[in-house]
């Protein structure tokens, strides 16, 4: 009997063949956890330059500016960009803006970083077309001072 | 055994403990939760705050911890997820071996725990959920494989580099494990709190072991070393034990010969872990605040490197090595000095390092505190997505926003932490010097008195600085 196939029960381990609905339950926590990641799509046609003012950027306000093209280098008009910040850090409060189209195809929001570090910007675009493009942007060392 | 509290007579509390399977019951709720843990790590979001592993393992799970350790004791060991494997496979094989006695020590557990400080820096474990999977993994593995080969409690005892911190944070902690009437024992023949408990029917079969950590309950003093799995409780006979109050840090004061351990002046290991344990909070909370990299930057135009090993190897050695050696020097040579006793400077060292643990406790307190408060809620969303991806959306969309108290907020909290730590290493300090040095007592108090006030200047400077958590080098 392998060992890991076991029940409690009263006052004593009692065992019994449970190790097939064991596995099948394991294979099943691990498939769903490494098959529900997101349904958002890759979209690795959808390109994103990003640009932060002040650069290096320090603790308080900065201005993101973001600009979405497609594969053929066609800007992208009309997209909700909306920023969510969060540090490398787990436990530490996030950020959050939406970026509002300045120019066509160009996006501009204003963040407010809370705390000196390493910050992960998820930025998530939905296009006109209801296609949701996510992509990370890291800012490493955003300075305390 | 006096007027205090004992958990054990107390309703519902005292009910479970008491219960015999209530290590167990703890121990698969952790054992679920690390088990989620890892699998979130391996499978999930590569984000450290959106992840399980790092977001419990760094943000919860430390704080819970020191904050059960102030408050009560050492109940993580007694929950700790890490033997149940061990547990389950001792079931099926027993070890033969006994751990070598070369080993039975706090070296190499000392050496591990570094190495976790060093690997946290150096690989920025709060921010990789794969590594801090692996990290866990690797325990499990290590408690595994430590006790199958090596009888009893071998990897608790020698091996576990949080076990020590737990030993060592317990001896402030409010509640020990306990003889309830000494005068009973005196009588007792059987020895089961530490021999177990035989079947009367086949003297060979041990329904119920005692101490694995060699702590016999009669000459048992303090929390160094026990685990709080209530296997004395269980198998004394006479219903003798306790899990009664206590004078927090009253233990690092006494120099009475200890069950399992000896004379805390006499172990130089102990010694060392109680500095590392002092010295490792600063070092851990250093890592933490923006001071850290200017410094770092330029010890690397010092040591012409752009790379992060010698540098952080380097500040581990200023830190955890130097700077004991001279503060301590310093302090210990005025005490031989000014008491006129002129000894040497190293069983005065030996003797005052468990003095500086209050404030040793205190720091990492009111570190790990300020994550989990300022981050208590952040496990709500996760959870929520882990839920939603298991396809049980509950209460909606994740709500990510959700944090904790403001610094603001917490930051008074960590000074009372800090100042609690300060008295309490105060406290011990006079203690041992109206102890050890009858005849000039302040004159031994005053160079640890300030040795204690200048690392809690140095902490309080620490809490002060702006915290910049960065996992890049030389250039972020």
């Amino acid at each position: 009997m392998p060992f890991w196939s076991f029940s409690i029960s009263g006052d004593q381990f009692s065992y019994y063949p449970l190790a097939k609905k064991s596995k099948l339950l394991f294979l099943l926590l691990c498939f769903t956890i490494a098959g529900c990641q997101s349904s958002v799509d890759d979209h690795s046609d959808v390109k994103l330059n990003w640009e932060i003012e002040p650069d290096p950027p320090s603790v308080g306000m900065a201005t993101i500016d973001i600009t979405l093209r497609d594969s053929t280098q066609q800007l992208l008009t009309g997209a909700k960009v909306k920023l969510e910040g969060t540090m490398s850090h787990p436990g530490m409060k996030p950020i959050q803006a939406t970026a509002e189209e300045v120019e066509p195809g160009h996006y501009s929001a204003e963040m407010e970083f809370t705390m000196g570090g390493d910050w992960i910007l998820l930025v998530t675009s939905t296009l006109p077309d209801d296609r949701i493009v996510e992509r990370q942007i890291k800012i490493p060392g955003v300075r305390s001072e | 055994m006096g007027g205090g509290t004992n958990l054990l007579k107390l309703p519902v509390i005292g009910d479970f403990l008491r219960w015999r399977h209530s290590r167990m019951f703890l121990q698969s709720i952790t054992l679920v939760i690390a088990l989620a843990m890892i699998l979130h790590g391996l499978f999930g979001p590569d984000l450290a705050p959106r992840n399980l592993s790092t977001l419990f393992t760094w943000v919860h799970y430390r704080g819970i911890l020191v904050l059960i350790l102030l408050v009560a004791g050492n109940f993580f060991c007694m929950a700790c997820p890490f033997m149940l494997p061990r547990e389950l496979a001792r079931r099926f094989t027993k070890p033969v071996r006994n751990w070598p006695r070369w080993l039975r020590n706090k070296w190499l557990s000392i050496g591990l725990f570094v190495a976790i400080l060093f690997a946290y820096e150096y690989f920025d474990l709060w921010g990789s959920p794969w590594w801090t999977a692996w990290l866990i993994i690797g325990y499990f593995s290590a408690a595994l494989l430590v006790d199958a080969f090596f009888k009893k409690a071998s990897f608790c005892k020698y091996v576990c580099p949080i076990g020590q911190f737990n030993f060592i944070s317990s001896t402030v902690s409010p509640f020990e494990v306990k003889v309830a009437d000494p005068d009973m024992c005196l009588t007792c023949e059987t020895k089961d709190c530490i021999k177990g408990t035989r079947d009367p029917n086949d003297h060979d079969n041990v329904i119920q072991r005692g101490c694995e950590l060699a702590l016999f309950q009669p000459r048992k003093t303090g929390n160094m070393d026990c685990t709080f799995c209530m296997d004395c409780v269980h198998a004394c006979p006479h219903d003798n034990v306790a899990v009664a109050t206590k004078v927090p840090g009253s233990e690092l004061w006494e120099k009475t010969r200890r069950s399992g351990i000896g004379r805390f002046t006499n172990r130089k290991d102990l010694s060392v872990l109680a500095l590392i344990f002092t010295f490792g909070a600063l070092l851990n909370a250093f890592g933490m605040v923006s001071p850290v990299y200017a410094f770092q930057n330029w010890l690397a135009g010092v040591l012409h490197t752009t790379s992060e090993l010698p540098v952080l190897a380097t500040l581990f050695f200023l830190m955890l090595v130097v700077e004991p050696v001279v503060l301590l020097a310093a302090a210990a040579f005025g005490t031989s000095k000014w008491t006129a006793t002129h000894e040497k400077l190293l069983p005065v060292v030996m003797r005052y390092s468990y003095a500086l643990v209050p404030f040793g406790f205190g720091l990492w307190l009111a570190h790990y505190s300020f994550h989990l408060f300022t981050g208590i809620w952040t496990f709500v969303p996760v959870v929520q997505s882990v839920l939603a991806d298991l396809g049980i959306p509950l209460l909606g969309e994740p709500m990510w926003r959700l944090s904790g108290m403001q610094p603001g907020l917490v930051y008074p909290l960590e000074l009372g932490f800090l100042s609690l730590g300060l008295l309490g290493s105060l406290l011990v300090t006079y203690k041992i010097s109206f102890r050890d040095y009858k005849a000039r007592p302040w004159q031994a108090f005053i160079p640890w008195a300030i040795l204690c006030v200048v690392l809690f200047c140095a902490a309080l400077w620490l809490l002060n600085q702006p915290m910049e958590m960065r996992g890049t080098f030389l250039g972020g």
